[in-house]
């Protein structure tokens, strides 16, 4: 046992498993029951640190549940819980519910065993995560309510609960139950603001991890209650306190004050606030903050546009272009929403360049992976992005007549592998139409193309928008033709026919259409 | 209500006759050799701690008589755990020593042995014998090579000892063996034998259901040890083999939960450190949720085999064996491989090393 002992100390797990094994065959269980289960504890311990989780696991839950008077086996339900936890997160391809099945188990015995120990509080907070990461709202409220008023770790609970009744309130927000989904969110920034209180009263500093995460808790609940400023607010010394600009806390702060900020349109400091968040080195996906920083920069974009602000709108294009490029350069955190999202977003601000490059990341991440293959919708999600890649691709075809060869074969590639979806033959129709402008091809094909795409969606009722726009495109192409009247004769046409054209967006595209041929 | 202890009245009593009470003891110690350990909880007159000491003065199958001075007390065979003769030679002991930690071919080379160094006291000749048969046995349930050998020495014992006290045990090991050579019509006549013995009957009838279930004879298996477990003491160990078979022919059925519910009531029932009827419970628990395609669940059960009841040598292969099996299944291929090594190296001749 002392051998172990010295490789433990050493941190040598495998020869402390091999040498508690040794020492575990000479002591009979029957005669000398401490003895066996302080080596069975040790060796629990020992494989755990091994990352043997399951063989801890097994140890540590023999204690726990066949002598739970015996002085270690509280301390072996930790590392039971840890194990599984562990196991969870480590053999992920094969039942992996079963791990987290047991946890449950485990924790469940461990509170009720255990009621007035850290071990049972434990037990709480670790149910509560799991309820919480279910779904099970209700669930995690009980669980993190029942930790112990003296636990060590009540504020922490209490915490976790103000953030499982904010969870709570969301749902029954999606749910249409505004009044319920209301009381629960003031419920939850009571609870947090009196945690964040408590924290501070503590004398835990604003680089504590725990009050950083508190804070941006509230901030979340404030900001999406309406109240971003008083978020900023809260935020705002905190943020200024950090000394380290990396690293899960600060992200998490970064997070909560982009919120915020965008919330309160605050456009050049989210950009800032964004930068700082790629920069802290932080793996969390953030595909919902970067599409709500993407609303917030389109919505500046068109009120700029709606001011005749050309200085204001060439100033904002540039720093979205900036900021996009800046996302997409950063190697952490990104998904393929993500920079799908960043690349279309180039490819909108016309930098079909910077577009193509974004693009063609996503393209051979997305393949050399069999799991996003594989996934439902993946097959689909890979055509959207070579639709968008061809698209670059031909925005640069003026300049560069090989790109636009280079897009002429994607899109043939796509139309012979989904003969049946409409967005391969748009997109055929615009290669068309940029051929004709670089004098590759004749206008009268791009008319054609049109004109049968369009009599093709012609049996789809309701009438879908890409119907009306294929038919602008043919008449478009009739006015490059030099046949306005004819061209005429089709835009009047359909708008006879359907005089709304599908959108409003779409009668003006018409209407300037027919006034450029007056 | 007094508040006196049990026993405390006669304390001072007890005390003064103490001297007395001693040399008795010691006198006795001297003339009477032979102790018999009984089972915990037996209740047998004369017994003290929990043994008889006396002279061993005939053995039967139902019951051993040990003379205590003038008179004689009769001990049921059931009721005991072993017997320690005096002048055994310590050959014997040694023997004990190597099948306790395992070493089952050596343990039965120095029985072997013992037997002939007890040529002249028949009692000693009787278990010394039984107990090399015995370990041949359990020895060729972990290396099938061996079964001849173990057949061919418990049919001589059973031939030649017909009366022994160890002639219920001996048939038992007989018709386990038999059982899983697939010889049904020998484990069916040996089991016919083992039932003739009044106090057979019942372990015979858990033995019949093995070999009705080994035939997938299911629905009769189940049964007849719904009767035996209905008439076995509670928590005996008659009851948990019954409940444990019953299990093996409800997973054999496909009925899984059921397997299961009754395999974790004899793991709860039994005491934890209880080797044998532990390492059993847990492997049949692994089957169960291995066929209900829970295979982490399953890879836990056989750990606690591994881990905590290795000592059974003939259950400990069968755990590394699904081990293995379970960790390539959760494509950890590392750690099957761990396993494989270890089934090899620890039981080189095991049946399990040629399982697929």
């Amino acid at each position: 046992m002392s051998q172990a002992d010295e490789s433990i100390a050493a941190r040598d797990w495998e020869r402390a498993v091999a040498l508690l094994k040794a020492a575990g065959r000479k002591v009979d269980p029957r005669r000398e029951i401490d003895k066996a289960n302080r080596a069975r504890y040790n060796l629990s311990f020992c494989y755990y640190m091994n990352k043997q989780f399951y063989e801890a696991n097994v140890l540590a839950e023999h204690l726990a549940r066949r002598y739970p008077q015996g002085g270690l086996s509280p301390k072996a339900t930790e590392i039971g819980m840890q194990a599984l936890a562990e196991a969870y997160n480590t053999y992920t391809e094969v039942d992996r519910a079963g791990d987290l099945e047991r946890l449950i188990d485990l924790a469940k015995y461990a509170a009720t065993t255990w009621p007035d120990r850290e071990q049972g509080d434990d037990a709480h907070m670790n149910l509560g995560l799991i309820y919480q990461g279910r779904g099970q709202y209700d669930q995690a409220i009980a669980e993190f309510a029942a930790v112990r008023d003296r636990s060590p770790k009540k504020i922490e609970a209490q915490t976790r609960l103000g953030a499982a009744h904010w969870a709570y309130s969301r749902m029954l927000d999606r749910r249409g139950e505004k009044d319920k989904a209301s009381a629960e969110s003031r419920v939850a920034i009571e609870l947090l603001d009196k945690t964040l209180k408590a924290r501070q009263a503590a004398d835990a500093g604003p680089t504590d991890a725990g009050l950083i995460g508190n804070a941006a808790d509230l901030a979340v609940a404030l900001t999406e209650t309406g109240k971003p400023a008083d978020a900023l607010e809260l935020l705002d010394p905190i943020s200024k306190a950090q000394t380290s600009k990396t690293g899960a806390s600060f992200a998490r702060l970064m997070e909560a004050t982009l919120l915020a900020q965008i919330n309160s349109g605050q456009v050049e400091p989210a950009i800032v606030a964004m930068k700082a968040l790629e920069e802290s080195g932080s793996t969390t996906s953030r595909a919902q903050l970067y599409f709500k920083l993407g609303k917030l920069l389109e919505r500046e974009l068109d009120r700029l546009r709606d001011k005749k602000d050309t200085a204001g709108l060439k100033k904002m294009r540039q720093s979205y272009r900036s900021f996009l490029t800046a996302l997409t350069e950063s190697k952490s955190g990104q998904t393929y929403e993500s920079l799908q999202w960043a690349g279309e977003s180039l490819l909108a601000l016309d930098a079909g360049a910077e577009a193509e490059k974004v693009l063609r990341r996503v393209l051979n991440e997305a393949i050399s992976n069999p799991a996003f293959l594989n996934q439902a919708g993946g097959k689909e999600r890979i055509l959207r992005t070579k639709l968008k890649l061809a698209d670059a691709l031909r925005s640069q075809g003026s300049a560069e007549r090989k790109k636009l060869d280079e897009a002429a074969s994607m899109v043939e590639e796509l139309l012979s592998q989904y003969p049946r979806y409409i967005e391969p033959m748009i997109e055929k129709g615009m290669l068309l139409e940029s051929q004709a402008a670089a004098g590759q091809a004749e206008w009268s094909a791009a008319f054609q193309h049109w004109q049968e795409l369009a009599q093709r969606m012609s049996r789809t009722r309701p009438r879908p928008l890409s119907y009306f726009d294929a038919w602008y495109h043919a008449a478009d192409a009739l006015h490059h033709q030099k046949e306005d009247t004819k061209a005429r004769q089709t835009l009047n046409g359909i708008m006879r026919l359907n005089p709304g054209v599908g959108s409003p967006e779409m009668k003006s595209k018409y209407e300037h259409l027919l006034g450029s041929m007056k | 209500m007094s508040s006196r202890l049990p026993g405390q009245g006669n304390f001072t009593r007890l005390w003064k006759a103490l001297p007395a009470f001693l040399t008795l003891a010691m006198g006795a110690g001297l003339a009477l050799a032979d102790e018999v350990t009984l089972v915990p909880g037996a209740s047998v007159k004369q017994a003290i701690g929990g043994r008889v000491r006396g002279q061993v003065q005939s053995e039967s199958p139902g019951e051993v008589v040990v003379r205590l001075g003038t008179s004689t007390t009769s001990v049921p065979t059931d009721q005991i755990v072993s017997i320690r003769y005096d002048g055994q030679p310590a050959t014997l002991q040694l023997a004990e020593t190597r099948e306790s930690a395992g070493q089952l071919a050596e343990a039965a080379e120095l029985f072997k042995k013992a037997a002939g160094e007890a040529a002249d006291k028949p009692f000693v000749l009787q278990m010394a014998l039984y107990r090399e048969a015995s370990a041949l046995a359990d020895l060729a349930l972990v290396e099938p090579d061996r079964t001849k050998d173990a057949k061919d020495r418990l049919l001589r014992f059973v031939q030649a000892h017909p009366t022994s006290r160890h002639i219920i045990p001996a048939r038992e090991d007989l018709a386990r063996l038999q059982l899983n050579t697939g010889d049904f019509a020998g484990a069916e006549a040996t089991i016919a034998e083992l039932a003739k013995f009044p106090k057979a009957g019942d372990r015979a009838g858990v033995l019949r259901a093995k070999v009705l279930a080994k035939q997938s004879r299911h629905d009769e298996a189940i049964s007849e040890l719904d009767r035996l477990i209905a008439a076995f003491p509670d928590r005996s160990i008659g009851q948990r083999e019954a409940r444990l078979a019953k299990a093996e022919s409800l997973a054999g059925m496909k009925k899984y939960k059921e397997a299961e519910g009754l395999v974790r009531q004899v793991i709860q029932a039994a005491p934890p450190e209880d080797v044998a009827a532990q390492s059993a419970a847990y492997n049949t628990l692994g089957d169960c949720l291995r066929a209900d395609n829970r295979p982490k669940d399953a890879l836990l059960s056989y750990l606690h085999t591994d881990l905590l009841y290795s000592k059974d040598k003939q259950e400990h292969p069968r755990a590394l064996f699904h081990i293995e099996k379970l960790f390539r299944l959760l494509k950890q291929d590392g750690r099957a491989d761990e396993y494989a090594q270890r089934l090899r190296q620890e039981y080189p001749r095991s049946q399990w090393l040629n399982t697929k």
